[in-house]
């Protein structure tokens, strides 16, 4: 029964990956045939050759690391504080993160556009960094503190006699020990960047500011679409994907499962 | 510098500001201040404040429509995905070897970019090439191909199909996650009782799921009220708004009219909207924490 549900779900999938072998004609063949006739990496050479496919790779990965860097920077910071203080205004603190959390990001694209256009940052990198920590800023900050919480005040109590500041015990004692949730949280952070769609799209212009997302979206709309570059190009940028969630998958699942679960 | 921020850190009082100031401050630039600029962008018209905007959308047909098609969306949404969800949960939380396993699989559809599911089920759905078409004119159930996106009747649902495909793994995990949390003498117990498996569903699994239940069910109703990609992918708000959300109409206005003050105001049609689920949400959230 599961394996039959796996099949019906993974069928998508395998249906993409089987598109991107075949040629153009084959792809246009009515009615389709499961398996290629003949299997090709003429999509995925078209793919590389001339397009920059390359340069949109490294154009998201430079705007999901930076963005998720900066984010654990000041988010880290932050949820050390709610974890393990108590001071005047926390629960408003704790309020205004998650509704940070759960904010409409449709309603922040045009004033995001706006002020991007000022400053001189639409259609930069830079731009989209900074629009991408509207979502990992609040979630990396909560991740961490579900996660600081789990590790017990005592430590950084025992500390604290001992005469350690508290930035100390933050930087010294308690992040070495968090490291397996800034893990788990970084690479969740780092996805969902990989994977928008929407602020990218309204946020660029150019080739050369464009993500793996906005590249895929804009094959679509060529005049003549050729399907099996498309499902080339999708799972050239899947696959990183999948791999990374093989690999470490229990430490990705605590980071999903985190902020909506205890413990 | 170094030496100001020891001092202050070492005051029991000011540490734990230091801490939590800088996100505070980086999210009231990065997102209260937007919001409030498309406030008041939405309110300012060539000769002062007036809510004209806000009365032309709300008198706008094409709004309504897309109000209307962003409710659907996101409540049929959320039932799949709550659903489908659940059911393999279920399925596979007593394999004990292959677990892991199928975990992973069935988060497949969710690790895709955003832009992918909407491209796959394009693809899968073609009008002439399409494989859906194939099959079911092989199993007989349809005479001719069917532009399923084309349609105005057919792409909403479609859509939808798509976007639970995508969605479900998210509920899926969390739901396995809260499965291990259940003591296993609950169900011992019940079995001594002679409980069948469908009372020890109702009366102990469904209860220790209602936590979990409640934040996720409200988390995912405002992630889908807020959809844009899979919209803006699949059928770009057509056939004649028949798949038109709310995310994707702001867009519409911003980015292809230039109309950006319409757009702000529709922006701050669904903060009003998301208010009821956000603050249900934050609610519950702090509850628990």
């Amino acid at each position: 029964m599961a394996l039959f549900l796996l099949g019906l779900v993974l069928f998508p999938f395998a249906w993409i990956v089987l598109t991107s072998f075949r040629s153009l004609g084959e792809a246009m063949t009515v009615p389709p045939r499961i398996l290629p006739t003949k299997w090709t990496v003429e999509a995925y050479k078209k793919l590389f050759g001339p397009r920059n496919f390359i340069s949109y790779i490294l154009n998201s990965i430079i705007v999901a690391g930076a963005s998720v860097a900066l984010g654990t920077l000041i988010g880290g910071l932050t949820a050390y504080g709610l974890s393990r203080f108590r001071f005047r205004g926390k629960l408003q603190t704790n309020v205004f993160i998650l509704i940070c959390l759960s904010f409409p990001g449709p309603l922040l694209v045009v004033p995001f556009f706006q002020i991007m256009v000022n400053v001189g940052l639409f259609d930069k990198i830079s731009g989209l960094i900074l629009a991408y920590l509207t979502f990992n800023l609040p979630f990396i900050t909560w991740t961490l503190k579900t996660y600081f919480d789990t590790i017990p005040k005592e430590i950084d109590e025992a500390a604290s006699i001992d005469g350690c500041s508290p930035f100390l015990i933050f930087w010294k004692i308690v992040n070495p020990l968090a490291r397996p949730g800034y893990v788990a949280t970084g690479i969740y952070a780092f996805l969902n960047s990989w994977n928008e769609y929407m602020f990218a799209l309204s946020l660029t212009k150019s080739e050369a500011s464009r993500t793996i997302p906005v590249a895929l979206g804009s094959l679509v709309g060529e005049f003549m679409t050729d399907w099996p570059v498309i499902m080339a190009g999708a799972v050239i940028a899947s696959v990183p994907v999948i791999i990374a969630f093989f690999f470490m998958q229990k430490q990705l699942i605590q980071g999903l499962t985190g902020g909506a679960l205890k413990g | 510098m170094s030496s100001k921020v020891r001092f202050s850190l070492s005051s029991e009082k000011a540490a734990p500001y230091v801490f939590v100031l800088p996100g505070v401050i980086a999210l009231a630039v990065l997102i209260v201040y937007p919001a409030a600029l498309a406030l008041v962008n939405s309110l300012q018209v060539p000769n002062g404040w007036s809510f004209e905007n806000y009365h032309n959308i709300l008198n706008d047909s094409v709004v309504w429509q897309a109000l209307w098609n962003t409710c659907i969306f996101a409540l049929f949404s959320v039932i799949g995905h709550y659903l489908l969800g659940l059911a393999i949960a279920l399925l596979i939380n007593h394999q004990i070897y292959m677990e892991s396993f199928f975990r992973v699989c069935f988060l497949i559809p969710w690790m895709f970019p955003a832009v992918v599911p909407g491209i796959i089920w394009m693809w899968m759905l073609h009008g002439q090439f399409g494989i859906i078409n194939a099959l079911l004119q092989g199993f007989g159930f349809i005479d001719r191909y069917v532009s399923w996106l084309g349609n105005p009747h057919t792409a909403l649902p479609m859509v939808i199909i798509a976007n639970i495909w995508r969605g479900f793994p998210i509920l899926m995990v969390t739901f396995l996650a809260g499965l291990q949390t259940i003591p296993e003498e609950l169900y011992d117990a019940a079995d001594v009782d002679g409980a069948g498996s469908l009372k020890k569903f109702w009366y102990i699994t469904l209860p220790h799921l209602r936590a979990v239940s409640i934040v996720m069910l409200l988390i995912d109703t405002i992630w889908q009220f807020n959809s844009f990609t899979i919209v803006q992918t699949m059928t770009q708000g057509g056939p004649g708004n028949t798949t038109q959300v709310l995310a994707t109409l702001i867009y519409k206005y911003a980015f292809n009219y230039n109309m950006y003050e319409v757009g702000s105001a529709l922006g701050i049609l669904l903060l009003i909207i998301m208010l009821i689920p956000g603050s249900l949400y934050v609610y519950n959230v702090v509850k628990n924490d």
